[in-house]
């Protein structure tokens, strides 16, 4: 646990709380400038976890149509279907597992940092006196720190010690429109009711947890949502910028939300894009 | 998908791992009223006997709880005071008749129908026919003694900040409070008005030691500070600095004030000059105000250490021990017989001695 601290809290924790002094005493904005400063600083993970998720989708988009026709070869005969598989991943260079630990990595590699984040913030809310002794031990020995607390925990119209409804709707709100923008619709129907599903569970997930933590909490859940949404929309318009300069046409498929937004440059599909599929 | 259920998983962990809400658990004091000891212990208000612990009544009975105390109740005409601190940094006052030797409740404010105040950290005082509180909502609760009726309030509108140290009662009606706002606050009773405040490079969480006209406050940047009381105004007499938080209530003996820090020190300070130096370091931060005994000042810190310094000889009185818990309230004293909390424990010692130690309960 002293290592875990050291390592992790206490560094994040006297972040918050020096920024709070340069913020005028106010937490609620150093919680915001701690969590968007944190996931700067994560952003080249970041970046990494969704262009290996993206592209993995692609590939598999790509290869989609050819993996149906093995599936009509060879339906009935499972370990048959799964070798012809296999080997066409093979041909083009795809290893099904460095998708998901492209993606895993980045992911487990912040979680650490994203629960210290979350850490820190409960440990400098100190609503009751032995929190605030508690707190007393995470802090440097720099007098200039140790003057600034307890901070004031009041920020907009609520109580960052306290669960606020209106902040949790907001946090619903933005972890369904995170969910939306980050999720590459996949073509497989039941697959696409299951995203469906999870678009709904996971904003109500979220709902659910802020109703019983500190809004404190939930202002950096919302804060790591519109970061996220924000990132998650440039890299996914770098990647269609770089795929139209290569002159391809990116088979992943704009989510909804940036439909409007994104020009298809759909002419030389490769058949990944469900329209285009529909087509040929 | 597997992002999300990795983000489900990973999320059940973390939260699962911590708590979510951080629950009041007290550090109560004792009060000797009347041959009992009374304190807030685990949501309840006990009396116990002093010589065994035997619990001698309990409110509320049953499995109710009231929530944590952080102050020691006050008593007058057999009755009881105190003031609570609730789950969501909630509370109210409590007035207690002790009949018979059984505790039942007069009243409460607010009412239970009715919502919570802000959390009662400090002890409430008495002034005349009104119990004055101070609360963690930042406002002075003026209560009924009789009939626990709200008398007034102040602010009306607003706050003062969160107040978490116990109003202290100066002459001329007068109370002094501290606020994690960093303001010293002198509140005129007769008034019903601040008289003067007056801010601090911290918040001001200890209790303040009243003496004539004089005001000493600990505050969170590591100063004492003593204020001279002008009426309307005040002026700043010395402030003395350590290294460390102050949230103790000095004590005084012969020209001298002596307190801990959150740096671990004990400190004696010249209260005309503010001139000081530290007595001896102890083995974590000292918060429980100290308590002087015939010359030995008796200190408790954090690990649960009690250390006795003879002031005379300028050397500790006897060894160091350790009753396994914090000590965060006060000594309090029957003859030469000290009682405190060490944790949930509560321990009684020969002042003078250090010797005759028992765990009572």
């Amino acid at each position: 646990m002293d290592f875990w601290n050291a390592v992790f809290v206490n560094p994040i924790l006297n972040g918050i709380v020096w920024l709070s002094g340069v913020l005028g005493g106010n937490l609620g904005l150093s919680i915001i400038a701690a969590t968007v400063l944190v996931n700067f600083i994560l952003l080249p993970l970041t970046i990494r976890q969704i262009r290996s998720s993206l592209q993995f989708q692609e590939m598999q988009q790509k290869l989609a149509p050819k993996i149906k026709k093995l599936q009509k070869k060879y339906g009935q005969d499972r370990r048959k279907l799964q070798e012809e598989i296999a080997k066409l991943y093979r041909e083009h260079g795809v290893n099904p597992t460095s998708g998901c630990l492209g993606s895993l990595l980045p992911l487990l590699i912040q979680f650490p940092i994203w629960i210290a984040l979350y850490r820190s913030i409960f440990y400098v809310l100190a609503p009751t006196p032995e929190s605030l002794i508690a707190l007393s031990y995470h802090l440097y020995h720099l007098p200039s720190l140790f003057s600034l607390l307890p901070l004031e925990s009041k920020f907009l119209w609520f109580d960052l010690g306290s669960p606020d409804i209106p902040l949790l709707l907001l946090v619903m709100g933005a972890t369904w429109g995170l969910q939306k923008i980050s999720t590459v619709k996949a073509l497989d129907p039941q697959q696409r009711s299951t995203q469906r599903l999870m678009e709904i569970i996971t904003p109500l997930f979220i709902g659910l947890i802020c109703l019983y933590i500190p809004s404190a909490l939930a202002l950096y859940i919302l804060v790591v949502d519109i970061f996220r949404m924000v990132v998650q929309y440039l890299v996914m318009r770098g990647e269609r910028a770089k795929a139209a300069l290569l002159g391809r046409a990116p088979s992943l498929r704009a989510p909804a939300v940036l439909k409007a937004k994104i020009n298809p440059v759909g002419e030389k599909s490769h058949g990944g894009d469900e329209e285009h599929r529909g087509q040929r | 998908m597997i992002f999300i259920l990795c983000f489900f998983i990973l999320s059940a962990l973390a939260f699962g791992c911590y708590p979510a809400k951080q629950e009041p658990k007290g550090s109560p004091g004792i009060l000797l009223y009347k041959g009992a000891l009374y304190i807030g212990l685990e949501g309840k208000v006990r009396a116990l006997s002093p010589e065994d612990g035997k619990l001698l009544s309990s409110y509320p009975s049953g499995k109710e709880k009231i929530g944590a105390l952080y102050h020691a109740p006050i008593a007058q005409d057999e009755m009881i005071y105190f003031g609570t601190f609730e789950s969501g940094s909630k509370g109210r006052v409590y007035a207690l008749e002790i009949k018979r030797g059984e505790m039942e409740l007069k009243w409460v404010y607010p009412p239970f129908k009715a919502e919570p105040k802000g959390a009662f950290v400090g002890a409430p005082l008495i002034f005349r026919d009104e119990l004055i509180a101070a609360s963690s909502d930042g406002r002075i609760y003026a209560i009924d003694m009789e009939m626990g009726g709200l008398r007034w309030k102040y602010p009306e509108e607003g706050n003062l900040g969160r107040i978490w140290s116990s109003p202290a009662l100066g002459s001329d009606e007068r109370i002094y409070f501290g606020s994690a706002d960093r303001h010293l606050y002198a509140f005129d009773l007769e008034r019903k008005e601040i008289a003067w405040k007056w801010k601090a490079g911290g918040a001001i969480f200890s209790t303040p030691l009243v003496v004539g006209n004089t005001i000493y406050a600990g505050s969170f940047d590591g100063n004492l500070y003593a204020l001279e009381d002008l009426g309307e105004r005040c002026e700043l007499l010395w402030k003395f600095p350590t290294g460390g938080w102050i949230w103790t209530t000095p004590a005084i003996y012969r020209g001298k004030l002596y307190f801990g820090s959150f740096d671990r020190k004990v400190y004696e300070v010249d209260v005309r000059s503010g001139r000081g130096r530290a007595l001896f370091s102890a083995e974590a931060p000292v918060l429980a105000p100290p308590l002087i005994i015939d010359g030995i000042l008796l200190v408790g810190d954090e690990k649960g250490n009690v250390y006795g310094w003879d002031l005379e000889k300028g050397d500790f009185a006897w060894e160091k021990f350790d009753l396994g818990g914090s000590i965060r309230g006060p000594f309090v004293r029957e003859g030469d017989k000290v009682f405190v909390v060490a944790g949930k424990s509560i321990w009684a010692f020969d002042g003078r001695t250090g010797g005759d130690r028992k765990r009572i309960r």
